[in-house]
């Protein structure tokens, strides 16, 4: 029922009213800037290039790492889409909305006038919504929810639609299918991490044109085919093994999963939600250590047994993948952050240049210490929207790095936790809680560790980390502590 | 009539001139970075006792080695022979290399700032063994073997055949310089 009504608020708020004025007011002056807003979930996005005007100023777009900053006079903003830090010189403010980034433009929400700009600026409206009603068949189809359930020997994707559209469907040989609505809208922007039989997650994202959604498989699938069914309107992607292929164990009830609040900033109160991030994948193997084994298998496997543990425990599992795919790091700690993850566990192998390195380590976030930013951006001829060097390396690295530096000491505690427990658990060498300044952790807006269980490279560790006992106890321990820092976290947190 | 053509033609010959000083003004070469080419006599090279900073076997510390070795005398030149005496590894049991055997020093250059730039060859990339223990100490290494022996630099920046680079194993930001306060 709640679904349904975000999904009708959704249609109603998708498209401005044609007649929707918004105005920047700039003050001491009183002046005013017309400005593009769209509106999604009820909030007023503005365009970055109209706050720049109000300002004075300019704004970029560096198209290759997705990077956004509005420079004016000597102040600067750097942001990304998805991510609601801003960097504002050398501190960090949260707009309490991610940017957007759509149809080639880029959109702040209000907060960036009222955290980051401060009281010099802010957004007026005359809109009448009463007047300006939006009816279903003015904003073409929309995508609502996405279930994913097993059926008599299939994974069964349903997607709902709120009106047929011209679909296109592409499978890509990493087992991806690739399905195209045109002139879709979405409904729910989030992205679904979940896991369920044959298919290993299912995410939506708007673009130009339409909406896509990519259902990456799991292991064992090798067939599928869509259907379009009727009352309700919807799209069924049946997923399923030929005769003889074994099914892909089943992780965690997709429904609970889909259930939990779509919006990132929903406040949760507690530890519930724990993004589980295995290291490596697809064609980044990690180390190769002795017979052959890959970092990358050996990560995927401890994740989800630990994904299994955490679960019994009553804890909401995500894994920042759940087959041997490829996942950019940035992309790491941006599914967690818009999953709304509570913890973020990093699963990873360490190695070294001789067999004598060996045990199990928990490390947490350390920020770079490094002189401070220039005071003004470089002022090279052509500066335009795309120029792709606007901003120096460190500015956008800033944005992420500052995501972590808050959440540093609860990061210690759980380190701590994990630490202890593996040390009572497992048989190996413990060489402690070590800070490190991971690139996995940086952008982590939630407290976050990387637990290495052993070295590929030492024949013990890695025997060890292959044998299914050692990985059941040390899911085990983790998710342990895990429980241990749920409920210091409600004694820290009253 | 002559007068004014003889006027222009001074005038033409005076704006060509100064096109021509302002051209030869700007070209002059700005003061050139120190390469590898130059040639080690010249430099008055002597024999200096340097600090070596390699791993112990367990990957639990740094291990210190005192050697020496023929520096030339100027800075770039000094710390990219040290460097190549890191790449070559420990002589004495119980420590272990940290940079892969195939790594390259192309140059190291020293900005006003306390910056250093180690610009090394591709091997530190691709051959590299990888865990963020493997990198972390291949970091510390280096920053520990140019503090030790150039006692004002406050960081260190990687490149890789003159690129800036991401990381060296996946796991630390390689982009912005490592600190010698963080890293030592």
């Amino acid at each position: 029922m709640k679904r349904c009504i975000t999904l009708v608020l959704a249609l109603a708020l998708l498209a401005p009213p044609a007649s929707a004025a918004w105005r920047i007011v700039v003050e001491p002056q009183g002046r005013s800037v017309p400005a593009r807003v769209v509106v999604r979930d009820g909030i007023p996005y503005i365009h970055l290039a109209d706050v720049a005007r109000a300002l004075g100023g300019s704004r970029h777009w560096n198209p290759a790492n997705r990077k956004a900053a509005l420079i004016a006079d000597d102040r600067r903003f750097v942001m990304s889409p998805g991510n609601s830090f801003v960097a504002v010189a050398d501190r960090i403010v949260n707009m309490r909305r991610p940017a957007l980034f759509e149809g080639g433009e880029f959109w702040v929400p209000p907060g960036f006038l009222d955290e980051a700009v401060g009281p010099a600026l802010h957004l007026e409206t005359v809109v009448d919504l009463e007047v300006e009603r939006v009816t279903l068949r003015d904003l073409g189809p929309v995508v609502g929810d996405v279930v994913i359930e097993e059926r008599s020997g299939s994974t069964v994707v349903t997607i709902g639609l709120s009106d047929w559209a011209d679909i296109h469907v592409e499978s890509h040989s990493s087992g991806a299918i690739d399905l195209f609505v045109q002139r879709a809208a979405l409904a729910d922007t989030v992205e679904l991490v979940s896991s369920q039989g044959y298919v290993a997650r299912v995410s939506a994202r708007e673009r130009q044109g339409g909406t896509s959604l990519m259902i990456e498989t799991a292991r064992g699938a090798t067939t599928y085919r869509v259907e379009r069914l009727d009352h309700p309107r919807r799209l069924e992607v049946i997923v399923e093994a030929r005769a003889g292929s074994v099914p892909a164990p089943a992780l965690r009830e997709p429904k609970e999963l889909l259930a939990r609040p779509s919006d990132p900033f929903s406040t949760s109160e507690g530890v519930e939600v724990v993004m589980i991030d295995p290291g490596y994948g697809g064609h980044e193997t990690g180390t190769v250590g002795r017979g052959g084994v890959l970092a990358k298998d050996v990560t995927l496997e401890i994740a989800q047994d630990l994904g299994a543990a955490l679960q019994r425990r009553g804890f909401y599992v995500f894994m920042t993948r759940s087959s041997d795919s490829y996942v950019p790091l940035e992309r790491r700690c941006e599914l967690a952050n818009l999953a709304d993850a509570d913890v973020f566990i990093a699963i990873r192998c360490d190695a070294w240049i001789s067999a004598a390195a060996a045990g199990f380590q928990v490390q947490h976030y350390e920020a770079p210490r490094e002189a401070p930013l220039p005071v003004a951006l470089p002022r090279r001829g052509g500066l335009r929207y795309d120029h792709p060097s606007v901003l120096t390396r460190t500015e956008e690295a800033l944005l992420w790095r500052n995501a972590q530096e808050q959440y540093v000491d609860e990061s210690r505690v759980l380190a701590r936790l994990v630490r202890g427990e593996l040390r009572s658990a497992l048989p190996s060498a413990d060489r402690g809680v070590r800070t490190i300044a991971h690139t996995a952790l940086e952008g982590c807006g939630m407290p976050a560790i990387v637990v290495s269980l052993g070295y590929l490279t030492s024949g013990g560790d890695s025997g060890r980390m292959q044998d299914e006992a050692f990985r059941q106890d040390a899911a085990g321990a983790i998710a342990s502590a895990l429980t241990a820092y749920r409920s210091g976290w409600k004694e820290r947190n009253p | 009539m002559n007068l004014k053509r003889l006027r222009i033609v001074l005038v033409a010959v005076i704006i060509v001139a100064a096109a021509i000083v302002v051209t030869v003004w700007e070209r002059e070469p700005a003061e050139e970075l120190p390469t590898d080419g130059v040639v080690e006599e010249d430099l008055g090279q002597g024999v200096q006792s340097v600090v070596l900073a390699f791993a112990d076997s367990r990957a639990m510390s740094i291990v210190e080695e005192q050697r020496d070795i023929v520096v030339p005398e100027d800075r770039p030149g000094r710390a990219r022979r040290i460097l190549e005496e890191l790449v070559a590894g420990p002589r004495h049991g119980g420590a272990v290399r940290t940079l892969p055997q195939n790594t390259e020093v192309h140059s190291v250059y020293f900005d006003d700032s306390g910056g250093v730039y180690v610009d090394f060859s591709h091997a530190l990339v691709d051959e590299h063994w990888g865990g963020s223990t493997g990198e972390l100490y291949t970091i510390r290494s280096v920053v520990r073997t140019l503090s030790a022996n150039f006692q004002d630099i406050e960081s260190v920046t990687f490149l890789v055949d003159g690129e800036e680079i991401e990381t060296i194993a996946g796991h630390i930001d390689a982009s912005v310089p490592f600190s010698v306060d963080q890293y030592r």
